[in-house]
């Protein structure tokens, strides 16, 4: 049994299933309200150089996944010229499911094509002498399934740019994994000789209130720029969905934009060089100014409760430097 | 020693397993002593059987006798235990209850008359494969002819994902035998079919539950030398777990129409 490339609108081969499962589910969203037969469907675009697989969830988290043609043997796509890409949705889980179908196993070669509209995925699946066939259904997009976009990068260059290693970012997010609805992700910019920068996840709830703060010293970051401060409402269910994805990844990129939306950038491990991306953009919750001022007036006073061991005397003689 | 499972268990699965060890296999010294042709039949339950095998596993000089204390029967098994301070001497006992001939008449094997007979391939790799179908489906598709081909499919309920697994090489029971000379092998003699020259288009499809295939699946671990799935149409299937030695595990499983 094998496929014609030449019937299908798209068609191409991965050499490991495990891989590009890992990095599948790395977008994979918990089903609404813990219905587990509920079907998750993902969006699909398949251009001449690029895979890209999103999912959305409650109209306030993105989560994406570009996967270069580089990274298939074989990487066909032929369309009409005036076509650039195909878009369809399918259900992700089916897709991670069939992969993962032989077991955590390397060897399972991969062939998938897609036919073209109202048409099913197919996939086959060869391990040694077994062979495995699945269709998987697709619909097209319409009015009612349009996947948004929070269009992050409309105003230009966003104003903080922190970039640190994800397992930094695990360990902190980890800690908030018991607590309520809301986390306030918090920015404080550098001032020369008096602070230095700082990340704070916060959140307050009926037991007591937590905050974790990663200070930009001892290379806690790669990286940290951040023009003003700021502070946002983000859903903590969204966070702890990108704390999940974060074991398969090295380094991960926080941005906020002028508008106060999330993007978490990660890079996925792979054995190739290749690197692959996977984006998650939130929207804050709604947050008003006074807000705003009460969070930077009080972080300045307080002391800190819980933070990353290596940082904890530094923050101590800071804090006595900050009486003003 | 015999098992016998499924109505005796009183559960919704009908499912039954016959399974054999021969007494050199599991033991060293023998005697017994019956009315009934020096047979003995106890009913008991398996998950005391399995608290007390799993007490034994470290175990020396385990003695395993039937006897009757306060006009309850009991398995008894007696074994010794080293630990760092010396040796303990235990004894597990084991609820049973015996059965009189009538009863004994009343259990029989299931006959089958397979029109399909194949090898399975190895369960354990087998058994990944049926774990995933059964987290897409209830229900799984075992279609299996007499030209090497066995094929397992399932369908999630709202028909979004169809998943077909093909084995495109497996051996047929009768044909191994035909190439080691007629030497007879372990398997039950009603299993194999009394034709000589299979007919190469019979096919038989069977829907079985897939929680059902998939404890079939658990053989594994016996290491089996051998295991054969035989398909009678519209009616049952039946997996025979060759462990070696001997010894042997025979699943019939009932089928969905």
């Amino acid at each position: 049994m094998s496929l014609n490339p030449s019937e299908y609108i798209f068609s191409a081969q991965v050499q490991n299933a495990k891989m590009f499962s890992e990095i599948l589910s790395s977008v994979k969203m918990a089903p609404k309200d813990n219905k587990k037969k509920e079907i998750q469907w993902a969006t699909c675009d398949i251009s001449k150089n690029s895979l890209k697989i999103t999912m959305e969830q409650d109209k306030s988290m993105i989560a994406s996944v570009e996967l270069s043609c580089n990274l298939f043997k074989n990487y066909k796509f032929t369309v009409d010229a005036d076509l650039n890409s195909v878009q369809f949705q399918f259900p992700l889980q089916y897709l991670i499911d069939a992969l993962n179908l032989y077991g955590a196993s390397n060897l399972t070669g991969v062939h998938i094509c897609y036919p073209g509209p109202e048409n099913s995925l197919s996939l086959l699946l060869t391990e040694t002498e077994v062979l495995t066939d699945c269709k998987i259904r697709t619909r097209d997009i319409g009015d009612d399934n349009m996947v948004s976009d929070f269009r992050f990068n409309e105003n230009g260059p966003p104003d903080v740019k922190l970039i640190l290693k994800s397992t930094v970012l695990h360990e902190a997010l980890n800690e908030l994994e018991w607590m309520e609805n809301s986390v306030r992700l918090t920015v404080r910019a550098a001032i020369e000789q008096r602070y230095c920068g700082r990340l704070s996840f916060s959140v307050d709830g009926d037991a007591g209130n937590l905050t974790v703060t990663l200070n930009d010293k001892e290379e806690t970051f790669t990286s940290f720029k951040a023009d003003a401060n700021h502070s946002y409402l983000y859903k903590l269910s969204h966070l702890m969905r990108v704390s999940k994805a974060l074991s398969h990844t090295s380094d991960s990129c926080i941005r906020i934009n002028d508008r106060g939306v999330l993007s978490i950038q990660v890079v996925i491990k792979s054995e190739t060089k290749l690197n692959t991306f996977a984006e998650f953009h939130m929207l804050p919750t709604e947050l008003t100014e006074e807000e705003v001022q009460n969070v930077f007036a009080s972080n300045e006073d307080e002391d800190e409760d819980m933070q990353d061991n290596q940082n904890e005397e530094q923050s101590q003689a800071e804090d006595s430097m900050l009486d003003v | 020693m015999f098992i016998s499972r499924g109505e005796c268990a009183g559960n919704q699965d009908d499912t039954q397993v016959w399974g054999s060890v021969p007494q050199t296999t599991l033991f060293t010294e023998f005697r017994i002593d019956s009315q009934q042709n020096n047979n003995i039949y106890v009913v008991l339950n398996l998950d005391h059987a399995l608290r007390a095998l799993r007490s034994i596993k470290s175990a020396k000089n385990i003695t395993m006798r039937l006897t009757k204390k306060s006009n309850q029967a009991y398995l008894t098994l007696d074994f010794r235990i080293d630990l760092s301070e010396g040796e303990v001497a235990l004894s597990q006992d084991i609820p049973v209850r015996t059965l009189q001939a009538a009863e004994v008449d009343a259990i029989s094997e299931p006959v089958t008359n397979p029109t399909v007979q194949i090898m399975m391939p190895v369960l354990k790799d087998l058994k990944p494969i049926i774990d995933r179908m059964q987290k897409i489906g209830t229900e799984i598709d075992v279609e299996a002819n007499m030209n090497r081909t066995l094929i397992f499919k399932v369908s999630d309920p709202s028909g979004v994902v169809d998943v077909a697994t093909y084995f495109k090489n497996q051996e047929h029971p009768h044909s191994l035998r035909d190439e080691e000379g007629g030497e007879a092998n372990n398997f039950n003699v009603d299993i194999v079919p009394q034709r000589s020259t299979p007919d190469e288009q019979v096919s038989v499809t069977l829907r079985v539950e897939a929680k059902k295939l998939q404890k079939v699946m658990h053989a594994h671990i016996v290491t089996p030398r051998a295991v054969v799935l035989g398909m009678m149409r519209d009616t049952c299937m039946v997996v025979h777990v060759d462990a070696g030695d001997g010894a042997y595990l025979t699943y019939y499983l009932s089928v969905i129409a």
